[in-house]
């Protein structure tokens, strides 16, 4: 594969790994149906703050 | 070239770490709730566009470090397919932030905030004028220099306002450590810019050339030699290039990438032929001896390798310039490794260098394979375009082992040179190509 292919190719898979690391960040950070997060660690506050949405930030 | 290898790998692997990081730094010590996938899913995408786009900066930073057995025409090419991934990486942010709850519309809404909606709509535009002007410059018209100056203003803004952005909506980065994370990321990425655009020409202007020669060459092209002025000239390896900036100031924006064409002996006098090929180079023949120059390289890995036995340059058109620097090194140097050269032009009287070629065929072991796309009266060689079978015959020749191919042309050469030496065999490693056009 000529060198223009490859490096061509090569962002295609980083951005493929990239697009999976962001989903698998979704996932970790997404709640199931019971409202508890999936994914392990200091998230998922257990409803001290609301989750964010537009007006609640003031720009 | 195993190192180069190593080297590669582990600059792709530190690439991906550092980018792929930012969605969880951002996490780190969070004690929001979550919130469902899509949205989550597509902050994540958010961070990592933003990311994408830092790194951006340091891909154009012309840094030699970086990934030393690259070519920057590989560089670049690389920062310009990460561009187009950041650019649809970031616009998949507000699109699944939107299909998650179209409560975001109002972020884009006016009414609901003026200055951010503007700020947004700012970003997007920015974002799609500085893909579709890199993607579609020479169609649009637009000349070189502006383009580098917009590239410049559009990258700047988008960061910024991604910043903004970012420390606004607060929802992650909403610490004192995330947030000074997020601002000196931001800032070393525009300030590498601006190493780039001032503190390295104000050290070029600290040692200007000046024209020696301009001298015409077959085939539309000019070869312009410079000498350093009140300095010792300039180290480099025959076939690298320099960015070049003649009859301007250093922070000048017509600054152009040109391959050395001399020997790499001679660090006192460089030359560079350029073929008129587009507004800048259309005038280089009417360039004053005695103007100033300055130049910013050496850049580039396409070099012969010392552990070679022997080379195959194939070269096509004005891709014979690199070419021709590692000949005259090669002849200067006393180099006995056998060196062959299939060279493709348009003519024979437009080859250019080919009386050279042809005395340094005569006196030192190069096998000299002309190539013209017409065949003059009496021409009893082989005409026409090259075609896969040329260089299948050239690996039969030279062989696929200690044998290392350097190729440089137009891209549909180069295309056809590498997939049909790959496929006859020969290692990745010992194939060195470069394309002219970067830019």
């Amino acid at each position: 594969m000529p060198h223009y292919q490859r490096t061509r190719l090569l962002v295609v898979v980083l951005t493929a790994v990239l697009v999976v690391v962001a989903a698998g960040f979704g996932w970790w950070r997404s709640e199931d149906d019971s409202g508890r997060g999936r994914g392990p660690g200091p998230r998922a506050g257990h409803g001290q703050m609301a989750p964010f949405l537009p007006g609640e930030e003031d720009g | 070239m195993a190192r180069f290898a190593n080297q590669r790998a582990a600059w792709v692997a530190a690439y991906v770490v550092f980018i792929a990081a930012m969605p969880w730094l951002a996490a780190l010590d969070h004690d929001r709730r979550g919130r469902e996938f899509l949205l989550e899913f597509s902050v994540g995408l958010g961070f990592i566009g933003l990311a994408m786009m830092w790194l951006q900066f340091a891909l154009t930073a012309r840094f030699r470090w970086i990934a030393p057995g690259s070519g920057l025409d590989t560089l670049m090419q690389l920062h310009r397919q990460a561009g187009i991934s950041a650019f649809a990486l970031v616009l998949a942010h507000p699109v699944l932030a939107i299909a998650a709850d179209d409560r975001f519309l109002d972020f884009l809404d006016p009414r609901a905030g003026l200055a951010r909606a503007a700020a947004l709509w700012v970003v997007l535009a920015a974002l799609a004028a500085i893909v579709g002007s890199s993607l579609w410059r020479r169609a649009l018209g637009i000349r070189y220099e502006w383009w580098r100056l917009a590239h410049a203003v559009l990258a700047t803004v988008i960061v910024f306002i991604g910043l903004v952005h970012v420390l606004r909506v607060g929802f992650y980065i909403d610490d004192g450590w995330k947030r000074a994370t997020w601002s000196g990321l931001t800032a070393g990425a525009i300030g590498l810019l601006g190493y780039t655009r001032v503190v390295r020409p104000l050290r070029l202007a600290r040692r200007p050339w000046r024209v020696a020669e301009v001298r015409r060459e077959p085939g539309s092209s000019w070869t312009v030699a410079l000498e350093p002025v009140g300095h010792g000239g300039l180290r480099f390896e025959a076939g690298q290039f320099a960015w070049v900036t003649i009859g301007a100031s250093p922070f000048s924006l017509e600054q152009h990438p040109f391959s050395f064409a001399s020997s790499a002996e001679r660090r006192d006098r460089v030359e560079f032929t350029v073929k008129e090929l587009g507004d800048w180079t259309g005038r280089i023949g009417q360039t004053p001896v005695g103007a100033k120059a300055y130049l910013d390289g050496p850049y580039g890995a396409f070099t012969l390798d010392r552990q070679a036995g022997r080379a195959v340059c194939i070269a096509g058109g004005v891709g014979i310039t690199p070419i021709m620097s590692i000949l005259r090194t090669w002849r200067d140097r006393g180099d006995e490794r056998p060196v062959a050269l299939l060279y493709a032009a348009g003519s024979l009287e437009g080859m250019v260098y080919r009386e050279e070629l042809e005395e340094m065929a005569r006196e030192r072991p190069l096998e000299l394979m002309l190539l013209p796309r017409e065949a003059p009266p009496g021409w009893t060689g082989e005409a026409g375009l090259p075609t896969a079978a040329m260089f299948e015959r050239l690996v039969e020749r030279f062989g696929t082992r200690g044998t290392q191919y350097l190729v440089c042309g137009p891209p549909p050469l180069m295309e056809l040179a590498e997939r049909t030496l790959l496929a006859r065999g020969v290692p990745a490693g010992a194939i060195r190509a470069e394309r002219f056009d970067i830019v």
